[in-house]
């Protein structure tokens, strides 16, 4: 994939538009025209195609009756990331990668991978990624090595089902069947069917679900790898330190609607309550509490024990000073106080609940 | 080709069933008796081994092609459906009409061992009685059971691709069992007579028929269905010629469009669902 010459290909076109015709006769220019849209259409641009996006969401929606899955999609993941698609339970994740993969229909809007419309050129785009689907089951009576070797016999592959179980940690179960594999070897066996083939794309859904933490690790290690080498990395999960530690972007989705397309730290700045003044002492009463609330840049007052600790969550226009100096003149003592940064658990709460912030 | 790898994949996964294995086991053991019931006597023409073998085989054409042909095709598609397999089959480069040719391919492969195996004890059997050894005619009983096979995976499967849960399945192949046989019944009942083209689709007319279709291969018999012949006795039937839709070898016609249809309609309604 050289995106570099695909780039100054179109740079060039753009600026020389006039094909080089020196012919000694009039041409009416609406052939030149005619011409030119000719050469483009048939000579160029299936050579050179548009440096594509590895996946392209345009105004999707999925709709089941009146219960909305995924409402006006719209997503751009370019080639070579590692995108991180989070959301709790139920907010539209696996309906949005069901539609990538052609199991459901949109409603509305457009999927596109690698340059592929998902609906009508499903199995030629399937070719060239590597899937581990949310919801699924392996052939109870097929062996672990016999499920690689029906997905490399249908990828025209020439991997070595051995190397890959052995990557994933499950080569010494490679020929007992796969109905005797607890969750966590399904879900390897499944990983090492996405790698057949050396894919461009890898989409995973959910693909730490049954692992255990180590097991969680390898499959980090197992991405980056394969991210190293190329291939974009499309993943869904509803735990955001499962993907914090790999991404290079994150994308969060909520009731069907994406509510944040960024980077960890650019998701950190853009939410408020993004820090927490810790007070230790005595005397908080409930007027203590209530004129810290009605300070300005104050969002909450979580009372941790009472009217000895509290945590107050406050935003960039809280002076922390004029918080403890409020906590004074109330009439409490102060003994000791620190400060917290959001936790990812508060982070991710703060864009997937009601209420919650809008990036 | 994608369908063939599925096919493949198919058949390593439903030969391994050990209900398919328990169901041919028990057939051949009754199938085997019924021979030996039947032939506990003297074989010494064709036409005398044809009805003994032919009671034999009735009973195998009427329980055993018709419940084994379902039970490995009703649930074929569906049951992965509902397990989640299926997201691993369609994540992989296939599509939903490389998966149904696929599954009926791999499936009726099954149905032609489980048919050769269910029958061939008897076979066997037969030929060590018989005098003249009817080598031929066995072949033709056993070719022509594998393809009424066919007919009942082909229909399995397509309606394994229509229907959206098991318990659908599970319904519509009962129901499919005793309506493919009785349906000609109902309408006796219903006294509505039916154009003897329509008679042809009856299982055992297409049965017999295809069967003719086969011996007129060696043997010199008036080509035309056995709608329009007088009971079984080729013997006696009328020379003149019948009409191309009326002819024997027909069968082999409809007996594609049997399979072609419910595999379409089901492929069709498959081809548009939510999975």
């Amino acid at each position: 994939m050289n995106v570099q010459s695909r780039v100054s290909y179109s740079h060039q076109y753009h600026e020389q538009p006039e094909p080089a015709l020196a012919v000694p006769v009039e041409i009416p220019t609406c052939w030149l025209f005619l011409a030119e849209r000719l050469i483009l259409r048939y000579i160029y641009e299936p050579l050179e195609p548009h440096p594509m996006a590895a996946i392209e969401l345009n105004g999707l929606s999925k709709q089941y009756g009146n219960l909305t899955a995924v409402q006006n999609l719209d997503l751009r993941i370019p080639e070579g990331e590692i995108f991180g698609f989070l959301g709790p339970n139920g907010a539209g994740k696996s309906t949005t990668i069901n539609i990538i993969l052609d199991f459901i229909k949109p409603t509305a809007g457009t999927a596109t991978v690698l340059g592929m419309n998902c609906q009508n050129q499903g199995k030629e785009l399937r070719e060239r990624i590597g899937v581990l689907p949310e919801g699924y089951d392996v052939y109870d009576r097929l062996t672990g090595r016999q499920h690689l070797e029906f997905a490399i016999e249908s990828k025209n592959a020439t991997n070595d089902p051995q190397r890959l179980l052995e990557r994933v940690g499950i080569a010494n179960a490679a020929d007992r069947k796969a109905g005797g594999y607890s969750k966590g070897m399904a879900q390897r066996l499944t990983l090492a069917m996405a790698l057949v083939g050396d894919p461009d794309l890898l989409i995973l859904d959910e693909p730490t679900t049954g692992l255990d933490p180590n097991g969680a690790r390898q499959i980090r290690e197992i991405i980056r790898e394969e991210n190293r080498n190329g291939t974009t990395v499309f993943f869904s999960s509803h735990i955001l330190g499962q993907v914090e530690a790999v991404c290079d972007r994150v994308g969060i989705l909520r009731e069907g609607q994406l509510v944040a397309d960024d980077s960890i730290e650019g998701l950190r700045d853009n939410v408020p309550g993004g820090e927490s003044l810790v007070v230790e002492g005595a005397g908080f009463t409930d007027s203590v509490v209530a004129s810290i609330r009605a300070l300005e840049g104050v969002e909450s007052v979580d009372e941790r024990q009472p009217g000895e600790l509290l945590s107050i969550s406050i935003n960039s226009a809280a002076s922390k000073t004029a918080v403890l100096s409020e906590i004074e003149d109330a009439g409490a003592t102060v003994s000791d106080f620190s400060t917290e940064e959001a936790s990812l658990e508060d982070l991710f709460a703060a864009y997937t609940t009601a209420g919650g912030a809008q990036a | 080709m994608s369908w063939q790898t599925i096919a493949k994949k198919d058949f390593q996964d439903s030969v391994r069933s050990r209900t398919l294995w328990g169901i041919i086991g028990a057939f051949i053991l009754l199938i085997f008796l019924l021979a030996y019931l039947a032939t506990d006597g003297n074989i010494d023409s064709t036409a005398g081994f044809i009805s003994v073998i032919g009671g034999a085989f009735l009973f195998g054409i009427l329980l055993f092609v018709p419940l084994t042909g379902l039970f490995i095709s009703i649930k074929s598609i569906v049951r992965e459906r509902e397990s989640g397999t299926i997201n691993l089959l369609l994540s992989l480069p296939h599509s939903r009409r490389d998966m149904v040719i696929g599954k009926f391919v791999g499936r009726s492969v099954v149905m032609s061992i489980s048919v050769v195996a269910g029958f061939l004890p008897a076979c066997l059997l037969i030929l060590v009685q018989a005098e003249v050894a009817p080598v031929f005619e066995l072949f033709a009983f056993l070719l022509a059971t594998v393809f009424l096979g066919l007919l009942f995976v082909g229909i399995g499967v397509g309606f394994s691709a229509l229907v959206s849960s098991e318990t659908q399945a599970t319904i519509s192949g009962v129901l499919l069992f005793f309506l493919l046989y009785l349906w000609p019944a109902i309408f006796n009942l219903l006294d509505i007579d039916l154009p003897a083209f329509l008679d042809r689709f009856y299982l055992f007319a297409l049965f017999f028929d295809m069967l003719a279709a086969i011996f007129s291969l060696r043997e010199d018999i008036p080509n035309a269905s056995i709608v329009e012949l007088d009971g079984t006795n080729f013997a006696e039937a009328s020379a003149a010629s019948a009409p191309i839709h009326m002819q024997h070898w027909f069968a082999f016609v409809i007996l594609g469009a049997l399979i072609a249809v419910p595999l379409a309609l089901g492929y069709i309604r498959f081809d548009s669902a939510d999975l």
